[in-house]
C-alpha cells in the first residue's frame, strides 16, 4: 500500500505561487472580481440556500492566499478545487521563446478535454476552475485549433496557472489537480527577484516538466541550414534553478520526470524517416512503445547536432521523449491553412508524464 | 523435325550460344539456342535428351518448358524450347505475394515432373524461372541431370546446397529444393543469395509467413529438407494464409524487416543513462528512503506552516520523542550495567 504524503494527510498544499503551504480546510474562499482583480470573502451557505444554488455559487470562487514580506502582504488566488484531492500534479512547460509551448499546450488541453480514447486508459478529465477553463478555451483553444489562428507569443506577466484540470485515475483510484504552467521563454530565465510573481519561483513547486525542443533552433543541419545548435538557455536556466533547490546531496538526478518533446515535427517529417516513421502513427494512447520511442529521438537529436538540447535528459530521474506537433502544418501569414492542419501525438508526451507521476500505471510506458 | 517459326532479325550471341528469340504461329514465344562449342554442343544435347525424357511423359505440364525442335548432326547444333514470359531475376520490386506463393508452386510441380522423369534440374536459379502473369516456367533444361550422378557445380557457390553425408554432392530432389526455396527467397526479399546458415538464421528471426513455408528447406542435410509433395501440401495452406494474398498492395506483407544497424553509441549511451535512472528510482523506492523523505517532509510541513505556533510545538515534542527516548534508554542500560 502506498504511503500518503504528510501534505497529504495533513491537508496542506504547496501554493505554486508564493510556494507557502496552505492549510487547505483553512484557505479563505472569496469571490474575485474578474474585472477589478478585487475580492471579497465568499458568503457562506445560507440556511434558505439550495444545496444547487451554493453548489453553482461556489463555481465561482477562489481560495486567497497570502504572502508576507517585508511587512507588505501580496494576495493571489488559487482554483477552489486545487488543493482538495491530495498532492496536486504541476506540470511546467520549458523551452524559449517561440519553441512552441503555447501551442503545444492548446494542443495538448485540447485533446487532454475531448479525446474519448482516454477512458480505455482509466482516465477521465473535467475541467477543475470554470474561469480558468473558460479563459483558456476562447483565449487559446478555439482560436488555435478550431480557427488555425496563430496564437500571440506568450508575454512576461506575473506567474498564474495557464490551465488546471480535475483528472480521475482508475489505476490511483482517486482524483488529481493537474495544473499547467505556460511561461515566456526569457521569463524561465529572469534572475530570482524581489517580485515572486514575475521570476520562476514556481518551478520549486512543479512535479513533473515538459521540455520543448524547437527543431528551428535545434536541428538547423536537418533543416538544411548551415546555422549552429547552441542549446536552450532556458533548458539550463531551469535545470540548474531546480538542482540547486531541489537536486539530492551525492545524487546525479533531480527527483523529477520530464518529458522532452521534439515540437514542429513536422518540419523534419520528410527529411528524417525516423521522423516520419513515428509522426505517421496514430498512437496518442498506445504508450507501451514510448521507450522505443525515446530511443530513437535520443539517436536522432545526437546524430543531428542537438546534444546540447539534451541535458533534462541526463539530469531528470525519469525520462521520455517523443517526436509531436502542434498543428501539423507551419503558419502563413498568421493563419495556419487547412490542408494538414491538426495536431500530431500531441497527448502521448502528457500521458508519459502522467505514468512517470503515478497518475497511470509506470509499467504502461514499456521498459521496465 | 522442323516447325515453322517466326525469328527475331537479331541473334543475341553468348559464350556458349547463338540465343535466336522466336514466335510459332500460335503466337508462343520460343527459344532457340544454337551451340557455338563443345559445351554448348554438351548442353544441347542434354537438353534435348531431357525433353524427350519428359514427352514420354503421359502429360507435359505448363511449368518446364518443352523442346518444339532441335537439330543435333546438321552443320548447326541447336535447341529450340518454349520460353514464356520474362526471368524473375532482377525485378525492380517485390512481388506480390499471392505471385511469389505461384511461382514456388509451381517450381515444386516441376520439380516433381522433373523426378518422374528421372531428372533433377540442379541450376534452378531466377535467371531461368520464367513468370508469363500467370504461372512459372523453368527453362535450361540442358543443366539436368540424372537422379544420384554428381550435381553440377554452381557458378555462384551461394547457390549450391550445402553436401549431403560423406561431403557428396549428388543431384537429388533435395538439391532443387534447396534452389527453389533460394529462388523464392531472394525474389520475395529482394535479396541476393546466401549461405545455409545464414539462410537458417534470418527465417528464424523473421517469424514470418515465408519463414514457415520454407521451414527446413535450407537444412544442412539433404536428408532433412521437406520433399516437393510436402511443400506443394503447405503451398495449399498458404494459399488460405491473408498474409499471401496481397489484395493489390505493392509489397509484400510477409517481406522480412531488413535487419536492425548495430546499436549507435548514442543508443547505447541513452540505454546506460535509463538504466541509472531506474536504479535511481529503485534506491529511492526502499523503505528506509521513503522513510526519511517522509519525515523531512512532515517537519517542512509542520515546522513551515502558516498557523505555526502549535505544529511547532507538536514538531518539538515529535523530535524529543525521536532523540530522547533512545537517550533515556542507553541511560537506564548504563545505570542498570553500573549497579
Amino acid at each position: 500500500m502506498l504511503l500518503p504524503s504528510p501534505s497529504r494527510l495533513l491537508g496542506r498544499v504547496l501554493c505554486p505561487i508564493c510556494l507557502q503551504w496552505i492549510h487547505w480546510g483553512k484557505a479563505p474562499r472569496v469571490e474575485v472580481n474578474p474585472e477589478t482583480q478585487e475580492s471579497k470573502p465568499f458568503p457562506p451557505r445560507g440556511v434558505d440556500e439550495t444545496r444547487a444554488a451554493y453548489a453553482e455559487r461556489r463555481l465561482g470562487s477562489q481560495r486567497s492566499c497570502t504572502l508576507m514580506r517585508d511587512g507588505r502582504a501580496t494576495t493571489h488566488y488559487l482554483p477552489d478545487q486545487y488543493g482538495a484531492y491530495g498532492d496536486p500534479i504541476v506540470i511546467g512547460l520549458v523551452g524559449h521563446r517561440a519553441a512552441g509551448k503555447t501551442l503545444m499546450l492548446a494542443a495538448m488541453v485540447e485533446a487532454l478535454r475531448f479525446n474519448l480514447g482516454l477512458a480505455e486508459l482509466g482516465l477521465r478529465v473535467e475541467r477543475l476552475d470554470e474561469a480558468i477553463d473558460q479563459y483558456y478555451m476562447t483565449r487559446f483553444v478555439e482560436p488555435f485549433c478550431y480557427r488555425r489562428e496563430q496564437l500571440p507569443l506568450t508575454q512576461i506577466s506575473p506567474i498564474a496557472f495557464s490551465y488546471v484540470a480535475k483528472v480521475y485515475s482508475a489505476h490511483a483510484q482517486r482524483d488529481f489537480a493537474v495544473a499547467f504552467f505556460d511561461v515566456a521563454g526569457e521569463q524561465q530565465r529572469r534572475r530570482r527577484s524581489g517580485d515572486r510573481f514575475l521570476d520562476t519561483s514556481f518551478l520549486s513547486a512543479v512535479n513533473a516538466l515538459m521540455f520543448v525542443v524547437d527543431p528551428e533552433k535545434a536541428l538547423p543541419s536537418v533543416l538544411g541550414e548551415s546555422a549552429t545548435a547552441y542549446g536552450d538557455p532556458a533548458f539550463n536556466a531551469v535545470m540548474d534553478r531546480l538542482v540547486e533547490i531541489r537536486g539530492e546531496k551525492g545524487s546525479q538526478f533531480l527527483p523529477l520526470p520530464a518529458a522532452m518533446v521534439v515540437a514542429k515535427s513536422d518540419l523534419l517529417e520528410h527529411r528524417r524517416p525516423v521522423v516520419g516513421k513515428w509522426l505517421g502513427r496514430d498512437d496518442d494512447l498506445e504508450l507501451r512503445t514510448v521507450a522505443e520511442e525515446s530511443e530513437d529521438v535520443y539517436e536522432f537529436l545526437v546524430n543531428n547536432g542537438a546534444e546540447r538540447f539534451l541535458q533534462p535528459v541526463n539530469r531528470s530521474s525519469d525520462v521520455s521523449l517523443h517526436f509531436a506537433s502542434a498543428s501539423g502544418v507551419a503558419p502563413v501569414d498568421g493563419q495556419f491553412p487547412a490542408a494538414g492542419f491538426g495536431p500530431r501525438r500531441v497527448l502521448r508526451p502528457l500521458l508519459s508524464l502522467f505514468a512517470m507521476t503515478g497518475v497511470l500505471d509506470r509499467s504502461l510506458l514499456g521498459d521496465e | 523435325m522442323t516447325t515453322p517459326i517466326m525469328f527475331d532479325p537479331t541473334p543475341q550471341v553468348t559464350d556458349l550460344f547463338e540465343l535466336h528469340w522466336g514466335r510459332l504461329a500460335t503466337g508462343e514465344r520460343v527459344l532457340r539456342k544454337v551451340a557455338r562449342n563443345a559445351e554448348g554442343h554438351r548442353l544441347v544435347h542434354a537438353e534435348v535428351n531431357a525433353g524427350n525424357l519428359l514427352a514420354a511423359l503421359p502429360t507435359y505440364p505448363s511449368q518446364l518448358c518443352q523442346v518444339i525442335e532441335h537439330e543435333l548432326n546438321g552443320p548447326q547444333t541447336y535447341v529450340t524450347t518454349t520460353y514464356r514470359g520474362v526471368p524473375v531475376e532482377g525485378q525492380p520490386t517485390a512481388p506480390l505475394p499471392e505471385t511469389a506463393l505461384t511461382v514456388f508452386g509451381d517450381l515444386l510441380v516441376a520439380i516433381h515432373t522433373l523426378a518422374k522423369a528421372g531428372l533433377t534440374h540442379s541450376a534452378i536459379l531466377p535467371g531461368f524461372v520464367l513468370w508469363d502473369g500467370e504461372h512459372a516456367q523453368l527453362v535450361n533444361l540442358g543443366q539436368a541431370v540424372a537422379i544420384g550422378e554428381p550435381a553440377r557445380t554452381a557458378l555462384d557457390p551461394l547457390w549450391q546446397p550445402p553436401p549431403g553425408p560423406g561431403g557428396l554432392r549428388l543431384a537429388t530432389q533435395a538439391h532443387d529444393v534447396y534452389q527453389a526455396g533460394l529462388v523464392l527467397y531472394c525474389i520475395a526479399t529482394l535479396r541476393g543469395p546466401a549461405d545455409a546458415a545464414t539462410l537458417r538464421a534470418e527465417l528464424a528471426r523473421g517469424g514470418t509467413a515465408l519463414s514457415a513455408l520454407l521451414d527446413g528447406v535450407f537444412a544442412d542435410d539433404p536428408r532433412d529438407r521437406p520433399d516437393p509433395h510436402q511443400l506443394l501440401r503447405r503451398v495449399e495452406d498458404a494459399r488460405l494464409d491473408p498474409a499471401w494474398r496481397g489484395g493489390g498492395e505493392a509489397h509484400i506483407p510477409h517481406q522480412f524487416v531488413p535487419p536492425p544497424p548495430p546499436d549507435s553509441p548514442a543508443r547505447l549511451e541513452f540505454r546506460q543513462k535509463i538504466a541509472a535512472k531506474r536504479e535511481y528510482r529503485r534506491r529511492r523506492a526502499e523503505p528506509a528512503a521513503v522513510a526519511w523523505r517522509f519525515a523531512r517532509d512532515l517537519f517542512d510541513i509542520l515546522w513551515y506552516r502558516q498557523d505555526s505556533p502549535y505544529s511547532r510545538g507538536a514538531v518539538v515534542a515529535v523530535a524529543a520523542l525521536v532523540v530522547g527516548l533512545p537517550l533515556l534508554l542507553v541511560f537506564l542500560a548504563f545505570r542498570q550495567l553500573k549497579g
